[in-house]
């Protein structure tokens, strides 16, 4: 009979019910939730960098009413204003309501947005697939009775960044154009409203010139699927892998293991530990998501889930393999530390191998999902998980391409499980001196 | 030789186990047609329990065990010596399956030793210990369902074993909160939970006081009688020389002596006798040394010398003595002489005594 599941069953609760564990589980939180905020500020910071240096804005204008030239006069309206409200809005503080709107103001004032006026439909949207433009207003020739507006913008922007800013922009360039000309009275009500949001549409431009609608909230949820379970991947990793190898390095140094080597193989006793230890590392990780209001997160990948069970699966087979993958590589490289900080020195190694990687080149991979650097990390089984998550979210990979890449990851589990279970019993053994490498290679052949 | 029927191959089967073959196993890996018809002559043999064949081991630049081969049978302790970093626990680690040979093979009942198999084993290893946070009880039943126990039986059984080794009272107790000695009596019920058949000790009597090293000689004795098979290794002799029936001892690797500690002990006598007189020995031609023991002189014979000669001379010169006795070597001293013959010639072959059935009494 398989002693897996006592080992499984012995390691969750003897984990769950240290007292170092509830500190930690119910402590963790508050620490994420400053530490949280701290990180959200540099990709808001990044983010108002790169709308800095956006592309022009086309607008096809068939209503015969937009003066773009008042785009240029909102930045340079009042060259004192822009330092005026610098004065209010820090005697405001940021955190007003009011502080806020001036902040906003000062944003325009300081990145203004260029629009270019654009004959025809056709032309705006062959620019947008040539990526002269990033996105593209079209009046139709009833835009005064309805308000209605088309915005189209291209495929490969998953969020298009800065999105709310241009908007807002346009609405006023709208309206200084609405008030520069002579409108008439059953038109007035547009000034207020320059833009009517329920009667607008927008669309997508695909890479062979189709065209759809765009779905916001398909999009968003499509990349949630995938963030959520690389973010639940490295933090389990992180949580599990602490654990696993205070285990490990516990029984080597009360000298346990070779009992336990006596009546467990050392291949199930590694396996029943990162189950049982992923377990209770999983169960923390589920406190803190629920407790740091995550849990909409979650929500929001359950519902995707019923909407693209596909994507949902790939991204949980993911999510397994890295883990054991990862994990196995850790206990089994953690086992040859003489002591605890010498094995946790071991086991980052293979954080960064994870992590690094795709770390460095999330922003080409989601711009190109498919360019042969996204398919080697992605089938390169130590940085496919995460890199794959990535990928998937764009919704640009082909089953074939995610296939390969979970084969790759299947076979790199298979072997770091083997690998691990070798070095795992050679370090387990060897209290106070770690292995030669000679020694190494050699059990590494035999597995 | 013998005249019983099948006398002659059971001396051909002795000579056979005493070079470490086991005939058991040549039989059974025959060819079905060329098997003796009748295997009555294997009537009153012992049947080893585990066989040890050729077994080598080497690490990046040792050799740990070297073609060793030897058996055991069951309801025999069986005593595994040898000085330090000789290959005992190697060869130990082999048996539990802790590590993989890098040729040879053991057999379990003439099977190839499997998991089926291991948990019949009890291992109890020199390097032992306890997790110091977590309770004695609960620690005996992680270790017996580990063995194929379930939950309810690992529990009554940890209790039964904790109250036979004096330890009423400790179960809810954490293991950082026993004496040394205690750990050693949790962690030897332990091993004995699941009533394995094969016990293997590693230095089961370090760190225990006269009177707990009593109780786990009664413990010992209790599974031989029990029909277990005992494989005791360790270096204090006098336990070798009080429990165990058979022995092999292990030097850099390779075997040096191996058989019935009885029958060891008599082929090593006769190079000593004890001699009661005042006399001057020391001069008589089959004498080597003379050292006092006792009131007595132990005289050391030369090589190829017998007792009966130094009898002669001191009948043959009148001198008196009032105490004449063939030494029998102790056990510490066959394996002091074994380790001194082995390092000035390492190439010698093993010293192999006749292997007598049966155990002692």
């Amino acid at each position: 009979m398989s002693k897996v599941p006592v080992v499984i069953a012995r390691e969750f609760l003897s984990t769950v019910r240290r007292r170092s564990y509830l500190i930690v589980t119910i402590g963790m939180p508050f620490f994420l939730g400053t530490y949280v905020s701290l990180v959200g500020f540099l990709p808001a910071y990044f983010m108002t960098q790169a709308g800095r240096s956006q592309k022009p804005v086309g607008v096809v204008d068939l209503a015969g009413l937009v003066r773009l030239d008042e785009a240029q006069v909102i930045g340079r309206e009042d060259p004192g204003a822009g330092q005026a409200a610098r004065v209010i809005a820090d005697r405001l503080g940021p955190a007003s309501a009011q502080g806020r709107g001036v902040a906003a103001l000062l944003e325009e004032i300081d990145s203004p947005v260029e629009f270019q006026p654009v004959a025809t439909k056709e032309e705006a949207l062959q620019r947008l697939q040539a990526g002269t433009l990033q996105r593209v207003y079209l009046l139709p020739a009833d835009y005064l009775g309805t308000g209605a507006i088309e915005t189209y913008q291209a495929d490969a922007q998953i969020f298009g960044l800065g999105k709310a800013k241009i908007e807002r922009l346009f609405a006023r360039v709208l309206r200084r154009s609405l008030s520069a000309g002579r409108l008439p009275d059953e038109f007035r009500a547009r000034l207020d409203r320059p833009i009517n949001d329920q009667a607008s549409s927008s669309f997508v431009v695909k890479p062979d010139g189709g065209v759809e609608p765009l779905q916001d909230a398909a999009r968003v949820a499509r990349m949630a699927v995938p963030g959520v379970f690389a973010l639940l991947l490295v933090m389990s990793l992180m949580t599990s892998a602490s654990y696993l190898l205070q285990g490990v390095v516990e029984e080597k140094e009360n000298r346990v293991i070779e009992i336990i080597l006596s009546s467990v193989p050392p291949r199930d006793l590694l396996f029943g530990k990162l189950l049982g230890l992923g377990a209770a590392g999983l169960l923390q990780l589920f406190v803190w998501v629920s407790l740091a209001s995550f849990a909409t997160s979650l929500l929001a990948a359950a519902a995707m889930a019923i909407l693209d069970w596909k994507l949902f699966l790939f991204c949980f087979l993911f999510f397994i393999g890295g883990f054991l993958m990862m994990g196995s590589l850790m206990t089994g490289t953690g086992a040859m530390g003489t002591n605890a900080r010498e094995s946790q020195q071991f086991s980052a190694i293979w954080t960064l191998c994870l992590v690094l990687p795709p770390a460095m080149t999330w922003m080409l991979i989601m711009d190109e999902p498919n360019t042969w650097l996204a398919r080697g990390l992605s089938w390169f089984p130590l940085t496919g998980p995460i890199t794959m998550m990535i990928r998937l979210g764009t919704g640009k990979v082909a089953a074939w391409d995610a296939l390969v890449a979970l084969g790759c990851l299947a076979a790199g589990v298979y072997l770091a499980i083997r690998a691990a279970a070798a070095l795992f019993r050679l370090g387990l053994l060897m209290y106070g001196k770690r292995p030669t490498l000679s020694e190494i290679a050699r059990q590494l052949r035999r597995a | 030789m013998s005249q019983e029927p099948g006398g002659r191959r059971k001396a051909e089967l002795r000579a056979w186990t005493a070079t470490g073959e086991s005939f058991h196993r040549l039989y059974n890996s025959a060819p079905a047609g060329r098997r003796p018809l009748s295997t009555r002559f294997l009537e009153g043999l012992p049947v080893p329990l585990l066989q040890f064949s050729r077994l080598r081991k080497a690490y990046a630049t040792t050799v740990a065990v070297d073609d060793v081969t030897f058996e055991v049978r069951p309801g025999e302790v069986f005593g595994l010596l040898g000085p330090n970093g000789a290959g005992k626990t190697s060869l130990l680690r082999m048996l539990i399956d802790i590590m993989a040979p890098d040729s040879g093979e053991i057999l379990f009942d003439g099977r190839p030793l499997g998991p089926a198999e291991r948990e019949r084993i009890g291992y109890l290893p020199e390097e032992r210990g306890l997790y110091r946070k977590e309770k004695v009880v609960d620690i005996l039943i992680y270790f017996g369902m580990l063995k194929g126990l379930s939950r309810r039986a690992a529990r009554e059984r940890a209790l039964r074993w904790l109250d036979r080794v004096g330890l009423q009272g400790v179960a809810n107790r954490r293991a950082e909160s026993l004496s040394k000695g205690m750990q050693q009596k949790v962690q030897i019920a332990g091993t004995l939970l699941h009533d394995p058949q094969i016990l293997v000790m590693d230095e089961p009597f370090s760190g225990l006081d006269p009177l707990n090293t009593v109780l786990v000689k009664e413990i010992l004795r209790e599974r031989r009688e029990a029909g277990a098979l005992v494989i005791l290794s360790t270096h204090q002799m006098p336990m070798v020389e009080e429990l165990c029936d058979r022995v092999a001892m292990i030097d850099r690797g390779r075997l040096v002596l191996y058989g019935d500690l009885e029958e060891i002990r008599r082929a090593h006598g006769g190079s000593a006798v004890l001699v009661g007189t005042d006399a001057d020995l020391a001069g008589l031609p089959p004498v080597a040394a003379v050292e006092r023991q006792g009131g007595l002189r132990k005289v050391w014979l030369r090589e190829g010398a017998r007792p009966r000669d130094l009898m002669a001379i001191i009948e043959e010169r009148r001198i008196p003595i009032d105490h004449f006795e063939v030494a029998r070597m102790s056990v510490e001293e066959i394996f002091v002489t074994t380790v001194r013959a082995r390092a000035a010639d390492p190439a010698a072959p093993p010293v192999v005594a006749p292997a007598a059935a049966g155990g002692k009494a």
